[in-house]
């Protein structure tokens, strides 16, 4: 098929371990961001000893989403000087070691969910601080309260198209039912009509569990489709053909998470992340507080097997490499990877032989070769006349490419360089 | 934890590359090289030596002398090496051959700043050149003129099937161009000669239109530059010999390729 790539899957190291919660984090550093750049103001002290799922920081105004710590432990605010005052950027949570951290005493399950007007259900939303579990991580509340006309349907997007991702496919094959009920509310929050649950070809037996689901839930509102299991299938809410259109396209962590939230009142403070890559001891999916630090969520899987190339967080296609292991999985986290340097070590760049398989493969039908060409003379209006403002930036072209050529790259410069006016 | 490398996305590569590209494409003209030796014997044998030696010496001398790091091994000037012996008189003169190969490889290839930079395809023009300057000299190679022997046309067809097996082509660019030179032979007298046409069909559309630098970058162009180059071979074969016809349209079409680019963008059907 033209405009995509059957990439290889490397699933089944991650399916082969159990979905885990670890009770031995130690530490969260949370930013203080929710989404977009809100501002977010502390809601506790230096000091304070917090339980689990506590308020930490209060958005300004009604737009952003409150943060919650995932682990219960002593408070420190990290702060730095700008403009003059001083400014906290991140809260620390640090668990003492006689700190226990097991799951506490279950809330009761909410028995008036299904009759909850869908004012109540976004302010729920915002009150437990819901993000979007993709790429943009934007407070769910707003994706969904646009004018009741505008979403006509929810898609629930169970696609993983980047090799060694599953968390999404491991919490709807552990809890297909909450998972439906989640998207249920979502559908009564947003007014829409319809759900329908995209899943991969390649994943037969999730797709007639979730199909078998909907059947016994007798709910004629939900259906289930298959979509090839193709890059960038999926992806950043990219879909085929009309199904984005009139669609509010949220992941089913998300439909999971509103679950929580409206059932047992939950907070979202963790989420399901893949630990994945040749480099890690014993790869799986974890419950992962939000702000646990990379180094700690691949110790929580045994650490790693030998010293990798990269540390990725996010896919091996659009994940953003880390320079070390202190950045933190937030709500947009899906994987972190650790791949060796056979998987992930950088090759000489070549000159471009112009095979066309970067524009046999741009799924947006882009010349990325024309692109990149002018972008290397930095005739960045050459670029702009070939359409680089349309680029997805899947990567594809970069990976497909035999000359090994840094085209993703390219494609920044250039957008950047028609941005600035250069 | 140690400083890792913070390269952009993607962080994983297909297998594919430029050097794999140019050896797997000289790896299937093998069953071609084997029959024409057969039957070319020890002329074309020197042929070959002299063209595929000749080019990886001017390309290592030319980079040599202009201080740049050697290209060899992707295997590129191997392969316009081996292109132009098969489309080289076997008899040539040893100073035409070095003149034709100093214009491929050095001319053609180096000039205009090595692999991947070239205009019009390099061996074609190497034998372009000759043809033009000097005239006695550039008759029909072995390959041409026994193209219609049942050894030598197999062994068009094992390459051409090992080289679509390497899935570099489109399939359907190969069956416009083998068709429409088929029937414009036909059409212009060719009938009699016609499993000849055939072979030098089938190696022309699949090891000499299909040099990617010199090729349009949409499918749709491709095809274009195919058909074309398939009407100008079958016309020009009027009056000239079929390996003349053949890498004069090749040549005419390269010219054509920065406007089939600019016409014939992805996604839209302008210009068709």
């Amino acid at each position: 098929m033209s405009g995509s790539v059957r990439l290889e899957r490397k699933k089944s190291s991650t399916l082969l371990n159990t979905l885990k919660r670890p009770h031995t984090v130690k530490k969260v550093r949370i930013p203080l961001t929710s989404g977009e750049e809100t501002l977010m103001f502390p809601a506790v002290k230096n000091g304070d000893v917090i339980e689990r799922g506590a308020k930490i920081a209060s958005p300004e105004g009604e737009q952003g989403s409150p943060l919650f710590s995932g682990i219960a432990g002593k408070v420190k605010l990290v702060e730095r000087t700008k403009n003059g005052n001083m400014v906290c950027t991140h809260i620390e949570v640090t668990a003492p070691n006689d700190f226990c951290q097991t799951a506490s005493v279950l809330p009761e399950l909410r028995k008036d969910a299904e009759k909850l007007p869908c004012r109540e259900l976004r302010s729920i939303f915002r009150e437990r601080g819901l993000l979007t579990t993709d790429g943009r991580a934007e407070p769910l509340h707003k994706i969904i309260s646009g004018s009741p006309s505008t979403i006509k349907t929810i898609v629930i997007n169970g696609c993983e198209p980047e090799p060694y991702v599953t968390s999404e496919q491991v919490l709807m094959t552990s809890y297909p039912t909450e998972v439906l009920r989640g998207a249920e509310i979502l559908r009564r929050a947003a007014e829409a009509e319809k759900v329908i649950f995209l899943i991969e070809d390649a994943e037969r037996e999730l797709f007639e569990l979730i199909k078998s689901k909907i059947y016994l839930l007798k709910w004629d509102r939900f259906e289930a489709q298959k979509v090839p299991a193709i890059y960038p299938m999926g992806t950043d809410n990219f879909l085929p053909g009309q199904l984005s259109i009139n669609s509010a396209v949220l992941n089913a962590s998300t439909a999971y998470a509103a679950y929580e939230a409206v059932y047992l009142h939950k907070p979202f403070f963790e989420r399901v992340v893949t630990v994945g890559g040749e480099c890690v001891a014993e790869p799986r999916n974890l419950w992962l507080p939000l702000g646990i630090s990379i180094r700690d969520a691949l110790q929580l899987c045994k650490g790693l097997l030998r010293e990798p190339a990269k540390l990725i967080v996010g896919g091996p296609m659009k994940g953003v490499a880390q320079k070390d292991g202190e950045g933190v999985v937030m709500a947009g986290t899906d994987a972190v990877l650790a791949l060796p340097k056979e998987i992930a070590g950088e090759s000489a760049e070549k000159p471009c032989i112009r095979c066309n398989r970067c524009v046999d493969a741009c799924p947006v039908f882009l010349s990325p070769v024309m692109i990149t060409l002018a972008a290397e003379k930095n005739s960045f209006e050459v670029s702009r006349e070939w359409n680089v403002e349309a680029c997805i930036e899947c990567g594809l072209c970069s990976f497909v490419c035999p000359s090994k050529r840094p085209m993703l790259e390219l494609i920044a410069k250039a957008k950047k360089g028609i941005a600035t006016g250069s | 934890m140690t400083a890792y490398s913070v390269a952009s996305a993607p962080h994983i590569r297909s297998a594919d590359s430029v050097a794999r590209y140019f050896w797997m494409k000289s790896a299937a003209l093998f069953p071609v090289l084997a029959a024409v030796i057969w039957t070319g014997g020890g002329d074309f044998m020197r042929m070959l030596v002299l063209s595929a030696g000749g080019s990886l010496g001017f390309e290592w001398l030319s980079r040599g002398f202009s201080r740049k790091k050697t290209t060899l091994l992707n295997g590129d000037t191997f392969l316009t090496g081996l292109t132009l012996a098969l489309i080289l008189p076997e008899r040539a003169p040893l100073p035409y051959v070095l003149i034709a190969v100093f214009m491929a490889v050095v001319v053609v290839r180096e000039c205009f700043g090595g692999t991947g930079n070239y205009i019009v395809h390099p061996a074609i023009f190497g034998r372009v050149f000759l043809d033009a300057v000097f005239p006695v000299s550039a008759g029909s190679p072995v390959l041409f003129r026994c193209a219609a022997e049942l050894p030598v046309f197999a062994a068009i067809v094992l390459s051409a099937v090992f080289f679509l097996a390497q899935r570099r082509i489109y399939f359907e660019t190969l069956f416009y161009y083998i068709t429409i030179y088929l029937l414009a032979a036909f059409m212009l007298g060719g009938g009699s000669k016609i499993l000849m046409h055939a072979g030098v069909a089938v190696f022309t559309a699949f090891f000499l239109v299909t040099d990617p630098v010199v090729l349009p970058l949409t499918r749709q162009g491709t095809n274009v530059f195919a058909l074309l180059a398939a009407f100008f071979a079958g016309v020009l074969g009027l009056w000239y010999p079929a390996v003349t016809a053949v890498c004069y349209s090749i040549l005419i079409m390269n010219m054509f390729v920065p406007w089939i680019n600019d016409r014939m963008r992805p996604g839209s059907r302008r210009g068709i």
